[in-house]
Order: structure tokens, then C-alpha cells, then sequence
């Protein structure tokens, strides 16, 4: 402001007004800049714009291309994964069922040795018995010989073995 | 001029260019002015026409340049201000970003060292063209009656439209263009006076052998305001474009 005022201040004529334009300085503002626009406007412009369009396609195209390639992937994916999900599944039922047979099946052999066993077992007890009948009866006869020779020395006299045979037999039920 | 013991060079050193073709004609005298217009035009043109031949997918070069430019005037301007069908708008916008800023970086350029815009006939020719370009794309999108929907907006108690009105005609068809060639023109014309003064200082330290920090200190003022100026190159040819993108992006919705 200080400038401005020295300025004024010194000049003897008045300096002409800088907002006021010249009048070829107009002239050839407005032939280069309106030259320009057209420029820019026809010739300049377009092929750089269509560039960038271009790309901005080329990269949209990819990037499209990209996304359907990661959604089939991913379909792909679900599929496998639903295929070893059934896999798993029928390999689990076919487990269970293996199991439930085998458990049939053992439980079948189980009941079938229990029943030999236990006819094993009857027979046993069986040919037990009577063996032991048959020893009971051996033994009751030489216990009877035995108790009739033993009375006999006692009494000093032969006993007969048939006639006493019946306090033999209430002796040895009575034990 | 002399200011204390510094001396000045007179204004009209900023003001009158002598021409140096075409002399004689009024209309054509070509001067420095005219120069500094000239490389606005040119220079844009070779770098269009030097990335236009670039191919491939990957830009290079003054591909590169470009689209950069492209890109910013794109996203910053015409999206920003006017929307998706602003982008019919790009050559007028592209045009004007560039012309401006060529203009004005040329102040910080040796041997030019005056911005072209620090003259009010490019501001003025450009803030016509605007002018013309934002009333025809009002009328030509909303017809006739955008005038009238200028002028009288919706929404206003009757009663005030005998204020609203003229106030309206004023601003919008008679304060708007010398508003928008002024602007650019003041900022660039102080800036240049600025970095004058700041010049002829350090030449007047220099030549007075004054203490070394006082030189150093005048000469980083110095090449703080040119750096300053580089800023304000940009910032005012970016805020006349925008202010044009969102003349046309009123024109072209009003009701907005």
C-alpha cells in the first residue's frame, strides 16, 4: 500500500489503469485459449479419454473375470466339500451298520456257547450223578459186609448178611 | 522511483508491454503478454499430442502428464462440482486449468517473470466465455424460464422479491464474471508486485553490504514468496475452474 501510495505520489502523469485491458492483449487471449479448447475439445482430449476408458474396461474385465473365477472356485469348493460331507456321512452309517452286524453276530455265538456250555455243563452234572449213585451203591454193599463181619467177631457168632440188611439200610439213612 | 534508499521501478513496467511483432496493428501487436498467452496454448497442445501417441496399458511418459491432469480435473472439478453428466464440460474445464496455470507459473519462470493472468485480457476473455457458457447451458437444459427462476427464486415471500430480484440480477449477471476475472487478476498482479518488491530489496541489501543475516533473511523472504507464488499459481487457476464447474453445475441444476 506504502509502494502504491510513493508511487502515486511521484508520478507526475497519471499511470494507466492496470484493469483496464488491452485491447491486443484481448485478442490474442481469446485466439489462443478459444484455439485450445477446440483443440482440446476435437483432437487433444478424445484419445486420452478413450485410453482411460479403455483401461478402465480392461481392469473392470479383469477384475469381473476375477470375481467369477473366485465364485466358481468357491461353488467348486461347496461341492467338495458337500461330496466328502456324504462321503463321510454313508462311511459312518456303513460303520454302524458293520458294528450292529458284528454285535448281532456276537450275541448269536454268545447265546450258542452259553447253551453248549450249559448242555456241557447238564451232561457233566449227569454223568457226576451217577457215578456218584454208583459209587454210593458199591460202597453201601462193602459197608454192609464190613458192619456184618465187624458185628459177627462181636457177637462171636456167623451173622447172616441178607437178614440184617435192612438195619444196615436204616442205619446208613438215618446218617 | 526511489523509496528510502531503495529504488523501485516505475508500474508502468508491469503495465505496458511494447510489442514486439505486428507493431503497428492495435488489434494484433504481439508482446510479451501475448507470448505468455501463446505458451498456454502451446504447451498443453505438445503434451496432448506427444501422449496421445503413448500405447499400452500402462501410461508413460507425457502419458503420464496427462492423465494425471485428466484425472484431477475429472475427480476434483467436474465430479465435485457438477456430477457424472459435467464430464460433456471437460475440454472447456481441461482448457482453462491449464491456460491459467501456464499464465501464472510464468511469474516465477526466468525471463518471463510476469504472469500472464497479471493482466485483466485473459481473466476477462475467459470470465466472458464462462459467462456465455453457463447462461446458454441454463437455458439450453431448463429453457427460458431458468432466467426467471434465476431472478425470482422459488421458496421467497412474494413481498421480498422487490429486494430479492435485483439483488439476484446483480450478483448472478453483473457482479459474477467481473468478480471471477478479478480475482484471478488481483492475486496474480499482487503476488508479481510482491515478489518485485522482495527483489528489488535484496538487490538494495546486496548493493548496501548490510549485516549477513539481514541479507540472508531478505533473500529467504524471497524464495518463500516464490514458493508462495508457485502455490498460489495452482490454488487460482484451480479456483476459477471450480468456480466455473459450479456455475455450469447451477446452470444445469438449478433446483439444487
Amino acid at each position: 500500500m506504502n509502494l502504491m501510495l510513493v508511487l502515486a505520489a511521484e508520478s507526475t502523469e497519471d499511470p494507466p489503469n492496470p484493469v483496464i485491458p488491452e485491447v491486443n492483449e484481448i485478442v490474442w487471449a481469446a485466439i489462443f485459449f478459444i484455439a485450445l479448447w477446440m483443440l482440446m475439445k476435437y483432437v487433444l482430449l478424445p484419445p486420452i479419454q478413450r485410453a482411460m476408458e479403455n483401461r478402465s474396461s480392461t481392469i473392470q474385465g479383469d477384475r469381473d473375470a476375477a470375481d467369477a473365477a473366485t465364485s466358481a472356485l468357491g461353488s467348486t469348493r461347496r461341492d467338495y466339500e458337500a461330496s466328502l460331507a456324504a462321503a463321510r456321512s454313508e462311511a459312518s452309517d456303513i460303520i454302524a451298520a458293520a458294528r450292529g452286524r458284528a454285535d448281532e453276530q456276537r450275541a448269536a455265538k454268545q447265546a450258542e456257547a452259553d447253551a453248549e456250555i450249559a448242555e456241557l455243563r447238564r451232561s457233566a452234572q449227569a454223568e457226576i450223578d451217577e457215578a456218584r449213585a454208583s459209587a454210593l451203591r458199591g460202597m453201601r454193599g462193602d459197608v454192609a459186609s464190613l458192619a456184618v463181619g465187624a458185628a459177627g467177631v462181636v457177637l462171636g457168632r456167623e451173622l447172616d448178611a441178607g437178614s440184617q440188611q435192612s438195619v444196615i439200610d436204616q442205619a446208613l439213612a438215618a446218617d | 522511483m526511489i523509496f528510502g534508499a531503495v529504488e523501485f521501478p516505475p508500474i508502468e513496467n508491469v503495465i505496458e508491454w511494447p510489442a514486439f511483432l505486428f507493431k503497428d496493428s492495435d488489434y494484433f501487436a504481439f508482446n510479451k503478454i501475448g507470448l505468455i498467452y501463446g505458451l498456454g496454448f502451446l504447451i498443453p497442445t505438445v503434451i496432448f499430442l506427444l501422449a496421445a501417441r503413448g500405447d499400452g496399458l500402462v501410461p508413460r511418459g507425457f502419458r503420464t502428464v496427462a492423465e494425471g491432469i485428466v484425472e484431477f480435473i475429472d475427480t476434483q472439478i467436474v465430479q465435485a462440482a457438477i456430477g457424472p453428466d459435467g464430464r460433456r464440460y471437460m475440454p472447456l474445464l481441461t482448457s482453462l486449468f491449464l491456460f491459467i496455470f501456464l499464465g501464472n507459473i510464468t511469474e516465477v519462470i526466468p525471463f518471463f517473470q510476469m504472469p500472464g493472468n497479471a493482466r485483466m485480457a485473459a481473466p476477462l476473455v475467459l470470465a466472458l466465455i464462462v459467462y456465455a457458457t453457463w447462461i446458454s447451458v441454463g437455458v439450453k437444459h431448463n429453457g427460458i424460464g431458468y432466467i426467471k427462476e434465476v431472478l425470482v427464486p422459488p421458496g421467497v415471500p412474494k413481498p421480498l422479491y422487490i429486494l430479492v430480484t435485483p439483488i439476484e440480477f446483480l450478483s448472478n449477471f453483473l457482479i459474477r464474471p467481473f468478480s471471477h476475472a478479478v480475482r484471478l487478476f488481483a492475486n496474480m498482479l499482487a503476488g508479481h508486485i510482491l515478489l518485485v518488491t522482495f527483489s528489488v530489496l535484496c538487490i538494495a541489501v546486496f548493493s548496501a553490504s548490510a549485516l549477513i543475516v539481514v541479507e540472508i533473511g531478505t533473500f529467504s523472504g524471497l524464495l518463500a514468496f516464490t514458493a508462495f507464488e508457485v502455490g498460489v499459481s495452482l490454488i487460482q487457476a484451480f479456483v476459477f475452474t471450480i468456480l466455473t464447474a459450479v456455475y455450469i453445475g447451477m446452470a444445469l441444476h438449478p433446483s439444487h
